[in-house]
């Protein structure tokens, strides 16, 4: 029994818990205690300095156990008294086993040994001092409080040595997992703030590039202006320097073929009425390939309609305004001689900008874009250019007119077999149905009018509906904005919501999953009449934006100085 | 009325369209006579300008103009219940994305691969080929259905 608890206690020499005393004065107490047991000549039997009075030996650890250490260690666990002078650098001397029958305190005596442990000699007490792996563990008590003290005290009052090393293991174990806690909750804390940031960079982003296509719908509109001017100025006989005129083309590459179909809508100018000023003009804006461009502004002088067609273009909302047919007012804005053209677009508000964004981006889908559907549908698919709602034949927005109609539907798609079913399934339920091919004269078109429902295709020309909801939205809260799309990843669908849609309706569908999307998100029609009048027919302008009244007003005040 | 039936089951006997969507389609000629004929009429247009715009971007290598056009024509396909035709748009619209939705492997080109774009230009055009011949058996099916060129 006795051999069996002196063998665990080697087995645990580094076993650093420490007893209560020690703990409680931190300086080697412990040691000077030693030193005061040993002055004890009553223990010479138990232990005792060894002759050379350079170590000390137990000659018996059961007396020494049971009968000393409690009286001056308050313990009696002789693996912590072993595990103590381990730590304060007190090493146990080893006797071969050869010398053993020799060994004159007999072989179950435990000697003890230090460089500055010796008897008589008090002062080299204060040079013994704990060992350094010992601070590492006293740290990590102090760092974990309560716990590892209990842990310790625990470990005290045990009497297997042999555990203290599983329990040791349990408490850095103990101790990183808290570390690593705390290192979850930091990392944690850190990625939300990135999420925060990156969601207001995106915000951020989105604004900027709002005013990048503004800015560049600007410029364009000056560049046209500056044409018409130069223009204007040849006929009248002014030569002109050269003019260093930064190519618009070489930012929009493709629009060159952007204003070769702003060209086509408006036929009735035969190209041969470009005049010898108009190549001026257009070496003037130093693009080879800007031929149909600079035919734009040759007719200019010669087709005063022309220059008109930009100054709709640019108010937009001209569309929404004739789409029902007041078409015959058109002419009333093309009157006007390009001068003052290029004052309205100038004048116009910021708001109106991202729709003459359209010729931009339209190059997106070049050819398929001018199909006039067979069948006498007349929406031009993307037709790149708000000019060409001006004339009837390739109207950028149509409406059908129905007799009575319940509710009066914005369909906002740019494929023409999608359009022609659509307005079909939608005139079948009531609706009376206005179509737009982009995200660009989607805008323009709520502007204006107010929709009782928006069918909104996602992948666009010119704009995506998707884009072009978050812009409706900053205007319009209330009208349902439904995305029709073939894209019903969850990424997506979360993206579409995200920029303000009321609701998805997956592509294709049939003509009852429309249905149910219309009865979900119209009132019924007896809850519209009241107001079914108003939304449907008389269509009044829910919100006048900024930009029409000033530049309409400016408008007509120029048209009477002109006269 | 025997002999519409005939027809009907001659266009769904074909497998070419789905004759769900199909017949919701003819329902709507109950109030505008040849509804259902121009929407035909005006996809077929569609198709062909859409093949040849994706014939010059093949000759180009835009994969993501090629894509783009995939995108297109699926819809209309989808719209009018021409199921193959719109799944072989849907590989066309993936490619352009560079991505191999059905692992499709080119078995005269072994050597080509996924960074080359000539690989996905290759698989690009396998798709438009089936496209296309999905394209013009569905068109004398329903030239048949209809009783006229469409």
């Amino acid at each position: 029994m006795q051999t069996d608890t002196m063998n665990s206690a080697i087995t645990a020499p580094t076993a650093t818990a420490s007893t209560s005393s020690s703990n409680q004065s931190g300086s080697n107490d412990f040691v000077k205690k030693l030193f005061q047991m040993l002055q004890e000549v009553n223990y010479k039997d138990v232990v005792t300095w060894t002759t050379n009075g350079d170590s000390f030996v137990v000659l018996n650890t059961n007396e020494f156990t049971k009968e000393i250490l409690p009286r001056h260690f308050k313990h009696s666990n002789f693996a912590s008294f072993v595990r103590q002078l381990n730590k304060y650098d007190f090493h146990k001397v080893k006797i071969p086993n050869e010398e053993k029958q020799n060994y004159k305190y007999g072989e179950d005596a435990w000697e003890f040994k230090h460089p500055d442990f010796r008897i008589n000699d008090r002062e080299s007490l204060e040079n013994i001092k704990r060992k350094g792996p010992t601070t590492k563990k006293g740290q990590g008590s102090s760092n974990n409080g309560g716990n590892s003290a209990q842990y310790q005290g625990g470990l005290d009052r045990s009497n297997g040595g042999g555990s203290g090393m599983a329990e040791t293991d349990y408490g850095v174990i103990q101790h990183q997992f808290q570390q690593l806690n705390e290192e979850v909750r930091s990392l944690r804390q850190e990625n939300k703030a990135l999420f925060q940031e990156v969601n207001i960079l995106q915000t951020k982003y989105k604004a900027v590039v709002d005013n990048i296509i503004g800015l560049k719908s600007f410029d364009e509109r000056y560049s046209r202006s500056m044409g018409i001017l130069v223009n204007c100025l040849t006929q009248a006989g002014i030569k002109l320097p050269l003019l260093d005129f930064p190519n618009p083309n070489l930012i929009h590459l493709q629009q060159p073929v952007t204003q070769t179909q702003l060209q086509s809508p408006t036929q009735p100018q035969p190209a041969s009425q470009s005049q010898p000023s108009s190549l001026q003009a257009q070496s003037q804006q130093g693009h080879p390939s800007a031929q149909s461009h600079s035919k734009t502004h040759t007719q200019v002088p010669v087709q005063p309609g022309q220059p008109g067609h930009s100054h709709t273009n640019s108010l937009g909302q001209s569309d929404a305004r004739y789409d029902t047919g007041y078409s015959p007012m058109l002419p009333h804005h093309q009157q006007h001689p390009p001068p003052q053209t290029n004052d309205d677009s100038k004048s116009l508000d910021t708001k109106v900008v991202p729709r003459r964004d359209s010729t931009v981006a339209v190059q997106v889908a070049p050819s398929t874009s001018n199909t006039t559907g067979p069948g006498g549908s007349t929406v031009a698919r993307s037709t790149r250019d708000n000019s060409t709602s001006a004339s009837p034949e390739h109207p950028q927005v149509t409406t059908t007119n129905l007799q009575n109609p319940k509710f009066h539907v914005l369909l906002v798609e740019d494929d023409n077999v999608c359009i022609q079913l659509c307005r079909k399934f939608l005139v079948k339920y009531g609706c009376q149905v206005t179509v737009a091919t982009d995200g660009l004269n989607a805008i323009s078109t709520v502007e204006h009018t107010r929709y009782d429902l928006v069918l909104m295709d996602i992948v666009m020309p010119n704009l995506d509906g998707a884009t072009a909801t978050s812009v409706i939205r900053s205007f319009d809260t209330k009208t349902p904005i439904i995305a029709m799309t073939g894209n019903i990843e969850e990424y997506d669908l979360v993206t579409y919501l995200e920029n303000g849609m009321s609701d998805i309706l997956a592509k294709p569908f049939t003509r009852e999953d429309l249905y149910n999307m219309l009865s979900k998100h119209l009132l019924t029609p007896n809850e519209t009449s009241n107001n079914g009048g108003i939304s449907a027919s008389a269509r009044a302008p829910i919100q006048e934006p900024l930009a029409i009244t000033p530049s309409e007003e400016l408008h007509s005040e120029k048209r009477q100085r002109l006269k | 009325m025997s002999e519409d039936e005939d027809k009907n089951q001659r266009l769904q006997d074909s497998g070419l369209i789905e004759w769900s969507v199909f017949s919701e389609l003819v329902a709507m000629d109950e109030d505008e006579e040849g509804f259902s004929k121009s929407l035909f009429q005006t996809f077929v247009e569609q198709v062909k300008e859409t093949f040849q715009e994706i014939d010059a971007n093949l000759e180009s290598k835009n994969l993501e103009k090629l894509s783009s056009l995939g995108h297109y024509l699926k819809g209309s396909a989808a719209a009018l219940g021409l199921e193959s035709i719109s799944a072989q748009c849907e590989r066309i619209q993936n490619y352009g994305k560079k991505i191999n939705c059905d692992k499709f492997k080119l078995k005269d080109e072994p050597d080509l691969k996924e960074e080359d774009d000539d690989f996905w230009i290759k698989l690009i055009e396998d798709a438009l080929e089936k496209a296309r011949d999905d394209f013009e058996r569905s068109r004398e099916e329903l030239n048949i259905y209809f009783e006229e060129e469409i």
